[in-house]
């Protein structure tokens, strides 16, 4: 915990720096295509690939990936299908610093709901929350750069630090015996809006 | 631009020791596998006396901070050969679950044998108790007696019929001579329909019955101590208390302490 308030005691002071809506508008086709998307690790799989979108002025990003686990990690193949919502409050234009765009949001907020090909079995879930589904939550931050000079054609690299209902609800019962370090995990991955 | 880079960069690296790709997904290293295997093997470096002394719990699952108490006053007893973990390690089967009650039972100076539980196999949870410990179905012979360890956990399974697997259990009930007791450990108790699955309900107790060696059905899951008959079949069931508490009901924090002396079993709430 205290590594996340010092995260946040270095980030939130940057915002003073915040520019808004200095990004050119995209066109209308180039608004509602599509930003492919890959993730490594993050709870959505070893790999994910999908499909983003970015809209509200791109502070909001919804997000569909469909994510692996090989049958070494997990003892049997798993594949998942998360659907990720994120909120990124503001963004830093580093334009004036370099040729090319960049801006960096320095922190996003979001959730996932992650769906399993694990088989169908009786369980003591919440009638709501079926065996093979998991949410999860997270904080993290992503720099979104130019490819050309004036393309106006990204990049982005994303992070995530989050963890699931389940770690968390242990991890609140056990404070003597379970880490709060332990029940994070990290996810990276890359969006393209081409 | 580097400043921020760096900040985030050690964010990022002081934040998480790993990268997850699931909660169901494990990267176990050789010392978190093949543990029931493991454990038995060190049992068998402690050959048995006259008498077989051994603890008895289960349910830990969403209480590790518990596991720790109870792993503490089991090493502050004496003579003990071996702990049953009588099934529900885990609340919901996921990796860290197991990664984190794995740690504590580490700490127990004698061998431990986990038997699964109806939460344990949730979700991914079979692949990782195989893993992490081993069959499902297993047994041993230790001194005099024949511990059969049994996944009675049919609900998980829909009761499909083969939850219990009454076919592999009766072949187990098949002891030599030098065997004089036969004990069952397993998680659900067979009166718990439905979640042992009612139709092989009446198999496992004939079963049970009809051999004159059983001593005792062992089971946990009910959360409450029970010792007693309810077949009218002269088969004794003991049911251990939950590591876990009922926040609405808060009782004492026990575990069983049981013997084998011949073919008697005495066996003993201990309170930590």
């Amino acid at each position: 915990m205290r590594i996340l308030y010092l995260a946040l005691a270095l980030i939130l002071p940057l915002s003073v720096f915040c520019q808004e809506n200095d990004q050119t508008m995209p066109s209308n086709e180039k608004r509602f295509r599509p930003n492919p998307t890959v993730q490594f690790a993050g709870g959505t799989g070893m790999i994910s690939l999908g499909l983003g979108h970015s809209y509200a002025n791109n502070k909001l990003e919804s997000q569909v990936l469909s994510g692996y686990v090989p049958k070494k990690y997990a003892g049997k193949t798993l594949w998942i299908l998360t659907l990720k919502q994120t909120y990124f409050p503001f963004k830093l234009n580093f334009r004036r610093h370099l040729k090319k765009s960049c801006y960096i949001y320095p922190i996003s907020i979001g959730g996932s709901v992650s769906i399993y090909n694990l088989p169908s079995k009786n369980s003591t879930e919440l009638p709501f929350i079926k065996n093979s589904t998991m949410y999860n939550y997270f904080l993290g931050g992503k720099v979104e750069i130019e490819v050309k000079e004036q393309s106006s054609q990204f990049v982005e690299f994303y992070y995530e630090i989050g963890s699931n209902y389940i770690e968390t609800y242990i991890y609140h019962l056990n404070r003597s015996t379970v880490k709060f370090r332990e029940i994070l995990n990290v996810g990276i991955g890359a969006s393209f809006h081409l | 631009m580097p400043r921020i880079t760096a900040c985030l960069f050690i964010f990022f690296v002081s934040s998480c020791d790993y990268f997850q790709y699931s909660p169901h997904a494990f990267d176990l290293d050789e010392s978190q596998t093949n543990l029931n295997a493991k454990n038995l093997l060190r049992l068998e470096s402690n050959p048995a006396d006259d008498t077989i002394r051994f603890v008895i719990t289960g349910d830990s699952q969403l209480a590790i901070d518990e596991l720790r108490d109870l792993v503490e006053s089991v090493n502050s007893l004496r003579d003990v050969d071996f702990v049953f973990i009588a099934g529900d390690l885990t609340q919901k089967g996921t990796a860290k679950e197991y990664i984190w009650v794995q740690r504590e039972l580490e700490e127990l100076d004698v061998p431990y044998l986990a038997i699964v539980g109806n939460h344990d196999l949730e979700r991914n949870g079979e692949s990782l108790f195989k893993t992490m410990f081993g069959q499902l179905d297993y047994s041993f012979s230790y001194g005099n007696t024949k511990f059969i360890c049994l996944n009675t956990n049919s609900y998980i399974y829909n009761n499909n019929g083969n939850i219990p697997d009454t076919d592999w259990l009766t072949q187990e009930m098949e002891v030599p001579e030098e065997v004089e007791n036969v004990t069952i450990v397993s998680h659900i108790p067979p009166w718990w329909a439905p979640q042992f699955d009612p139709d092989l309900v009446p198999v496992y107790t004939n079963l049970l019955a009809n051999n004159q060696k059983t001593l005792v059905s062992i089971h946990a899951h009910a959360s409450s101590f029970f010792f007693g008959q309810l077949f009218r079949d002269d088969v004794d069931y003991l049911v251990v208390p939950s590591i876990m508490q009922d926040p609405t009901t808060p009782v004492d924090k026990s575990y069983v302490l049981a013997e084998i002396v011949g073919s008697v079993l005495i066996h003993e709430k201990v309170i930590y």
